[in-house]
């Protein structure tokens, strides 16, 4: 490691306030980015189940949370 | 005679390994088992490139500390101009053999290309403000790649706008061939109208002018993110046959068993 | 030959068309160039009436005012012929459906591209540019809103079904164009401080004859598209 601490590598003697900031918004971007193409392909399953599902079962069909 | 036969067997081949690929179904069931692996070793690249670039890497004798954006800045923009050729690539498909899966594929290219440039322009002013002493310069690599930004949301919102699926599919594929016959263009005049900015970080033909140390992290994370890219095209081109093809027998009858199968995992994909 | 005459008529009609098109909503097809001279009256006010500063960015400003000004008139450059049924019209024609775009957008050229070319002097005399650019100015907006042309018309075909067009013509077509300004300032501050212009105003041409060969067949496809699919 090159920095000898936490602290430190947080700094980063000065440039840590602009290179930690890019990275957490960056990532931050990403993984709401995977959140949002999860959570749409969830819903998209959801709604072909219930097109596929035998009308005779609907009462099972609220388990999808 | 042989030759000839040969020949002939190979296009047999690739045109009917094509046609497979186009088919909407063969694509969702082949590529079933593909997301694991690709957004794990995403994951894995990626934590390695920037863990090691973050706190392990060296610092610049220049820029000292601030140079550690390189590790997402040159990625991202990387990502991002491939992203674009490749979107182009799948445009053109579609247009000319008329493959209706080809624009789905150049359509899940589009969000992941808008986001990377996004990360690339930004990563770039929060490293322009140390090293320039200004968070944003008009030069030449950084107006072209917020041209970049604008084309790809020119497509992205072209395709929204557009009423009927169809033929706002089509105009998107069109305006992105265009800006791929542009791009040269646009990049060529804003170099000729201004360059401060340093050159290539990697070149094909030369060792690039920094110690392995910095580079073989940053190489690491340049694959981290085209597998992550790689995951996010499969994701969204998924999500979107999910969409399209609900009518489809062979979908619903996928549904049917995974919902047999089991009751529980029925949410994942 | 015959041929080659015909095609030559079917322009002269073409053009005759557009320009009583115009005659016709006369107030509706002046607005660009009112929009024009508008815009010019802000910019004294906005940055400074000194004619110093005026003159170091006359050229610029008067650049980016042609620019939004063709906008304005590009929204609507297929909107009438597309629900009056002309383009479909021209779909079943025995020419081209790229040979009718390629002489709407000349006799648009012709009819906008000269106006605004005329009005450069009067522009110019409103923002103290030095009469020794003003040639250059002229020269570059002649061959520049002929591209320009070109590339709003693809704006305006992409968008011909789309729900809010305005803006989004705006952002098709001004990434296409930034070479175009960028070439075009480019001769006039090289003339400027006296230099050679030549680089440049190749450029322009080449990209004029680029736009000229290619565009049209982009923008035909598109309204392919908006007619078929």
């Amino acid at each position: 490691m090159y920095f000898s601490s936490w602290q430190q590598a947080l700094q980063m003697q000065g440039h840590g306030m602009y290179v930690w900031p890019a990275y957490l918004i960056g990532i931050g971007i990403l993984v709401v980015f995977t959140w949002v193409l999860r959570s749409r392909t969830r819903d998209a399953l959801r709604k072909l189940q219930r097109q596929v599902e035998p009308s005779d079962q609907v009462e099972t069909s609220d388990s999808g949370a | 005679m042989a030759t000839n036969d040969a020949n002939k067997n190979w296009r047999v081949v690739f045109k009917r390994w094509f046609h497979q690929w186009a088919s909407p179904r063969f694509f969702f069931e082949k590529t079933a088992s593909w997301l694991p692996f690709l957004s794990g070793m995403a994951i894995v690249l990626l934590g390695i490139g920037w863990g090691w670039g973050l706190f392990w890497a060296p610092p610049d004798y220049q820029q000292g500390n601030s140079f550690r954006l390189i590790y997402l800045h040159v990625p991202a923009a990387s990502v991002a101009l491939s992203i674009y050729a490749l979107m182009a690539m799948f445009s053109l498909v579609s247009l000319v053999w008329k493959i209706k899966l080809a624009d789905t594929w150049a359509q899940s290219c589009v969000m992941s290309g808008v986001l990377f440039t996004f990360i690339a322009l930004m990563t770039g002013a929060f490293w322009g403000k140390p090293t320039w002493g200004t968070w944003w310069q008009w030069d030449a690599r950084l107006t072209s790649m917020l041209v970049l930004e604008f084309l790809f949301i020119g497509v992205m919102v072209l395709r929204t706008a557009i009423e009927g699926r169809e033929a706002a599919n089509k105009a998107a594929a069109l305006l992105a061939v265009v800006g791929i016959v542009n791009l040269p263009i646009i990049k060529f005049s804003v170099n000729w109208w201004n360059t401060l900015h340093q050159g290539a970080t990697f070149k094909l033909t030369e060792k690039p002018p920094m110690p392995a140390e910095m580079w073989v992290p940053l190489l690491i994370a340049l694959l981290g993110i085209y597998f992550l890219f790689a995951a996010f095209w499969l994701l969204e081109t998924r999500l979107l046959i999910l969409q399209r093809e609900g009518k489809s027998q062979w979908l619903q009858r996928w549904m049917m068993t995974r919902y047999c199968i089991d009751n529980k995992d029925k949410d994942k994909f | 030959m015959t041929i080659l005459m015909t095609l030559r008529h079917l322009f002269w009609l073409a053009l005759r068309r557009e320009g009583l098109l115009v005659v016709q909503k006369s107030s509706q097809a002046l607005q660009p160039l009112l929009f024009l001279t508008l815009i010019m009256a802000l910019f004294p006010l906005a940055i400074s009436p000194d004619q110093k500063i005026l003159a170091t960015i006359a050229a610029g400003v008067i650049w980016i005012a042609v620019l939004l000004a063709s906008y304005l008139a590009s929204d609507a450059f297929f909107a009438e012929d597309w629900q009056s049924g002309v383009i479909e019209q021209w779909r079943y024609s025995p020419y081209p459906l790229a040979w009718w775009v390629q002489i709407k957008i000349v006799a648009h050229w012709m009819l906008y591209g000269v106006s605004i070319t005329l009005m450069a002097p009067l522009l110019a005399l409103l923002l103290a540019l030095p009469w020794s650019q003003v040639p250059i100015l002229m020269l570059t907006l002649f061959i520049g809103s002929g591209i320009i042309a070109y590339s709003n018309a693809l704006a305006a075909a992409l968008t011909l079904r789309a729900r809010s067009a305005a803006v989004l013509v705006l952002l098709i077509a001004l990434p296409m164009q930034i070479p175009v300004v960028i070439f075009a300032m480019a001769a006039i501050n090289l003339q400027a401080s006296g230099e050679s212009i030549l680089a440049p105003l190749a450029f322009l041409g080449g990209l004029w004859l680029f736009s000229a060969a290619l565009l049209p067949l982009a923008i035909a496809m598109a309204l392919q598209i908006m007619m078929t699919a």
